[in-house]
């Protein structure tokens, strides 16, 4: 069986866990590649800092590992949401023994970042619009970051996201509602500052 | 011209895209930990299960509860029994309702019961 093949795709996260617990090989690769990278990325978002993403996403991992055994197929939980929701709290853990440190990716802030004095040579790239983004969210209030890190970025739906943050679908509505005019209002003038224009978004 | 709110939706939206195709990789150093700890993991479970001794599986016995058990049975169906002997020249013996007793044995007063009884 190859890595692409349709049969590997449409088998579920939460088969190959109960697989992995009967100690199938593939599985512990399948899960591998389809849930460390979220919970890297996650992660990477709530702290910026990539070796903290990684030694918080390996130990979530590494909690999935040891959960197997106990999963059940016919269970509610989802493999992801699970682990999403394990990295989600290892990050804030990290973020209170850290004192509060925010995802501001070393000394850089909303201020300081490209785009501050735009000129013709300083055309934004997409990574540096990037950049922008992330120190706009870094300024966000942690459960309106993550709320909209989850549903815009990673493109989890409303429930999903309810059930890694342990809170309502309202709940979670409320939190992107109240995000994202904060966002707008972090982000004002500076969109054409940026480079977009209104053209390029219709 | 579009409104305010619609044009800053799509603006967020724009921004959203540019950090969605932006390519967060882990290292391939994190994956090969993650990867470690899988086989690890995978290991210590098989481990766990092997230890553990399903039901119904068969058990040795306690050896020495055995032969205890035997014993008693053997002695029980004797005395149950009876049965007689001699014991070199100590004399006669036997057994029977669960009193063992012998002639020339035991001093004289038990003798003349053990003879009486069995007269």
């Amino acid at each position: 069986m190859t890595r692409t093949s349709p049969q590997r795709v449409s088998v579920s996260d939460t088969v190959w866990l109960v697989r992995f617990a009967n100690g199938d090989p593939e599985a512990a690769r399948v899960l591998t590649e389809r849930l460390a990278p979220r919970a890297f990325r996650l992660s990477y978002r709530i702290l910026g800092d990539q070796a903290e993403a990684e030694d918080i996403a390996q130990e979530a991992m590494l909690r999935l590992w040891q959960q197997a055994p106990e999963w059940r197929q016919d269970g509610p939980a989802q493999p992801a949401t699970w682990l999403l929701r394990v990295a989600r709290n290892l990050c804030i853990d990290r973020l209170r023994q850290t004192k509060g440190r925010k995802a501001t990716h070393g000394s850089e802030s909303l201020d300081t970042l490209p785009g501050a004095q735009p000129t013709a040579e300083m055309l934004l790239t997409q990574k540096d619009r990037s950049r922008v983004l992330r120190a706009a969210l870094a300024e966000l209030p942690d459960r309106q970051r993550d709320a909209i890190v989850l549903r815009h970025i990673d493109e989890c739906g409303n429930a999903e996201i309810a059930g890694i943050m342990d809170i309502s679908v309202e709940a979670v509505e409320s939190l992107l509602a109240r995000g994202k005019r904060a966002l707008s209002a972090k982000l004002a003038g500076r969109a054409e500052e940026l480079g977009f224009r209104d053209d390029e978004q219709t | 011209m579009t409104n305010k709110p619609e044009t800053e939706e799509r603006t967020l939206e724009t921004f959203f895209a540019a950090e969605r195709e932006t390519f967060l990789a882990p290292s391939d150093a994190f994956l090969a930990r993650v990867a470690a700890d899988a086989v690890k993991t995978q290991a210590s479970i098989a481990q766990q299960a092997e230890q553990k001794i399903p039901r119904g599986a068969f058990r040795w016995p306690n050896w020495g509860a055995v032969a205890g058990l035997t014993a008693c049975l053997v002695l029980g169906v004797g005395l149950g029994s009876g049965f007689s002997g001699q014991i070199g020249a100590y004399g006669d013996f036997y057994l029977s309702g669960g009193v063992v007793a012998s002639e020339g044995l035991f001093p004289t007063g038990l003798d003349t019961f053990l003879t009486e009884e069995e007269g």
